[in-house]
């Protein structure tokens, strides 16, 4: 059974590399998507063989908001993007580079993780591996925000975030009532959608879709005005 | 009734927002002064409910009655009715000067009528968020609380739709989504960590400042960290604060007096229902938070001095004023706590008034360059009101501003941290010299013969008495002559943070 958490840990790991460093925005949506489905499996896995009954409710919230209504969305606005449908030029575009940090800090995280988080509940026996994993996904997530400079893929970067930050909280905080598990996802999903929106029609109002670009607008309208 | 109490200031203005969007969107398709005149009428009416509300819970919780919604979910103590009071009077004044404001915007074609729905729509809502993030005793709905008053005031920031304001919405949304995702962390590894000791009560915030020293101190390190970051984010603690002189550059009159008063001030409520136990079993995390609001302090306050930008040097100057707060928040002491909290109404009232006159003067002048104000005509009272706002957050008596910061210089000696001391009275003569400079910059110079008189509608505008500017002048100076008051409401949450946190 370990086998099948760590096939899983490194698949969504594959995924939030693929989600980052794939240059055509539906097929970044589309690795995207496929990690909450993975991340969906794995919190299963851990339900069906662990003492955390409670997962299942979590993996069918992760499946509808991570692998059904967020990349839905993200889908709609990659069409309403620019005509090339690729992301901007990021600042540093290795998916080799993402691949390494990814499982670095997820080696590290595997024992470092429950290390840091001893005496909390659950942190190394709800989702075995679990917290490594999260570690990995949320790190990986952050490289994301700062070597890209598209403002669609900032958004797919927070949307993998959230997706860290999920997986943290199913293994910390799973004891919560399912609806407030709910309220956060529905955060979330709110939060992502103005993002996209924001980002769409900030394009549509300065022609830039980078936040350099973005910045530097800013900054000669503040200096004129 | 005292159970439905919180739910109903939760509830109310939730209400008005959705109202609102609901009736607005029909008047808007009819006709533009139509869409004027009817908008925010929902919006006001339900903060006006919201604000009465606050002031009977005040008076219930005075009178020794337990505001507290069964369940855990919700708890009033007196700083989150404080702040859900603050909240929904400046909402009322706010937004009351918006209709105001918005009109002449939509006159002069700068704004369209058609937006206005989903601007009193998102204020109510705020107010509706603010209130429940203030009142909330759930350690995972607090972040849900918080991320709302993120998520609602994001379109309100593009509101203007001009480039700079896709750019402050964008970086808004962006640094405060990624932040608050780090407080999310923050707080769910804080309840993994209290549920050992808790058991079933550790998502109640009452209940986890009883857990205090038995937190894993390595845990609550990270936590703390965490929640530091996160929420320091979201209140523009240096260096997390770029979003914060964007955003409010961008925003429209009025909205602003309610988003620069309360906007930022949630997440420090939100880190002193936090923080108490994690510093509790992991000190070092008072230390960090003391430096990091010693920086924002000075670095705020500096780059305000520096602005030439009168609504971007209030921007920094909030972010100078947020570093006190963190100061009180840091101390670890009832003290402190207090004192913050006190700071947390005194900041709100002031700069909610000096954003009033700001916004009012920058749009009859069509410019925010302070070395443009000067010498043009300004709407009445926006001078005399605008200094009052200027000294009184500089920290001169008898207003609030005074008493807040007198509180945090000595909370801050007593704890035996005499350099943080002199970093705050320091920044507060940086501060009087700044806003009392700009303010004499813009309106004690005189017009030059045949110079600049302002536009035509600013002249227009300078008309109307600006009653609603006069109103929460008059609630400054009550603030500021009955600081007892004030402290004995605060003072009580205060000692029973820290008896629990300790």
């Amino acid at each position: 059974m370990e086998n099948t958490f760590t096939l899983l840990a490194l698949l969504l790991l594959a995924c939030g590399v693929g989600a980052l460093e794939i240059r055509g925005l539906r097929t970044a949506v589309t690795a995207y998507a496929a990690q909450g489905f993975f991340l969906a499996g794995l919190l299963a896995v851990a339900a069906s063989v662990g003492p955390v009954h409670h997962l299942f409710a979590w993996a069918v919230t992760l499946v509808v908001s991570k692998g059904l209504i967020i990349p839905w969305m993200m889908y709609r606005y990659a069409a309403a993007t620019s005509a090339t449908e690729q992301e901007a030029e990021p600042r540093l575009g290795r998916a080799v580079t993402a691949c390494l940090l990814a499982l670095a800090v997820w080696y590290v995280g595997r024992d470092g993780m429950p290390w840091l988080l001893e005496g909390v509940q659950g942190a190394a026996t709800a989702v075995p591996g679990g917290l490594g994993t999260a570690a990995a996904i949320l790190v990986l997530a952050l490289y994301g925000i700062m070597t890209h400079r598209d403002t669609f893929k900032a958004a797919v970067a927070v949307g993998l975030l959230e997706n860290g930050a999920h997986l943290l909280l199913a293994c910390v905080a799973y004891t919560i009532p399912e609806m407030i598990s709910i309220a956060v996802v529905t955060d979330v999903i709110l939060a992502i959608w103005l993002l996209l929106l924001v980002g769409r029609e900030a394009e549509r109002g300065t022609g830039v879709r980078t936040d350099t670009a973005l910045d530097r607008v800013g900054n000669e309208e503040v200096s004129r005005s | 009734m005292t159970t439905w109490l919180p739910l109903l200031l939760i509830l109310i203005p939730a209400l008005g927002g959705c109202l609102e969007f609901l009736t607005g969107r029909r008047v808007a398709d009819s006709d533009a002064a139509e869409a004027v005149y009817g908008a925010g009428r929902w919006a006001v009416i339900s903060t006006a409910l919201s604000l009465v509300l606050a002031l009977v819970a005040i008076f219930m919780l005075g009178s020794g009655y337990e505001l507290a919604w069964p369940g855990g979910f919700l708890a009033a103590d007196g700083l989150g009715l404080a702040v859900a009071t603050m909240a929904s009077l400046l909402g009322l004044i706010g937004l009351g000067q918006a209709r105001r404001h918005l009109a002449r915007d939509v006159a002069a074609g700068r704004a369209e009528a058609a937006r206005l729905p989903m601007l009193f729509g998102c204020s109510a809502l705020f107010v509706a968020a603010v209130n429940w993030a203030a009142l909330n005793d759930h350690v995972i709905l607090l972040y849900v609380a918080v991320e709302l008053t993120t998520i609602v005031t994001i379109l309100p920031v593009a509101f203007y739709r001009r480039r700079t304001s896709w750019e402050a919405a964008y970086k808004y949304a962006l640094l405060n989504t990624i932040g608050l995702t780090a407080g999310l962390l923050g707080l769910a590894i804080l309840y993994g960590a209290a549920a050992p000791v808790l058991g079933g009560q550790a998502f109640s915030l009452t209940a986890l400042a009883a857990a205090g020293a038995e937190l894993p101190s390595r845990a609550a390190a990270l936590a703390g960290a965490l929640i530091l970051c996160g929420f320091g984010t979201k209140a523009g603690l240096v260096p997390m604060h770029a979003w914060l002189p964007d955003a409010y550059q961008e925003s429209p009159g009025g909205f602003i007096a309610l988003f620069a008063g309360v906007g930022t001030k949630i997440a420090l409520v939100a880190m002193a229902r936090a923080l108490p136990p994690l510093m509790a079993a992991a000190p070092s995390l008072g230390t960090a938070l003391m430096v990091v609001a010693a920086v924002s302090m000075l670095v705020g306050i500096l780059f305000a001095f520096g602005s030439d930008n009168l609504l971007r040097m209030l921007g920094y100057s909030s972010v100078s004023q947020m570093g006190y707060i963190a100061l009180g928040l840091s101390l670890g002491t009832a003290a402190g706590y207090t004192a913050a909290g006190y700071h947390i109404v005194s900041h709100g009232l002031l700069k909610a008034l000096l954003f009033l006159c700001a916004s009012e003067v920058c749009q009859a002048a069509g410019t925010a360059r302070i070395s443009a104000l000067g010498g043009q005509r300004h709407p009445r009272w926006t001078g005399p009101l605008f200094l009052l706002g200027a000294v009184g957050l500089g920290g001169v008596p008898p207003l609030p501003a005074f008493w807040s910061k007198f509180q945090i210089f000595a909370a801050t000696a007593q704890a035996g941290h005499p350099w943080a001391a002199g970093v705050a009275v320091l920044t507060s003569l940086l501060t009087i010299t700044t806003l009392v400079w700009a303010g004499a910059r813009i309106f004690l110079s005189h017009a030059e013969e045949g110079g600049a008189h302002g536009t035509e509608e600013g002249t227009a505008s300078a008309a109307p008495a600006p009653w609603l500017l006069a109103a929460l002048a008059v609630v400054v100076f009550v603030a500021g002559l009955f600081p007892g008051w004030m402290t004995e409401l605060l003072g009580r949450c205060g000692q029973i943070l820290m008896a629990m946190g300790v």
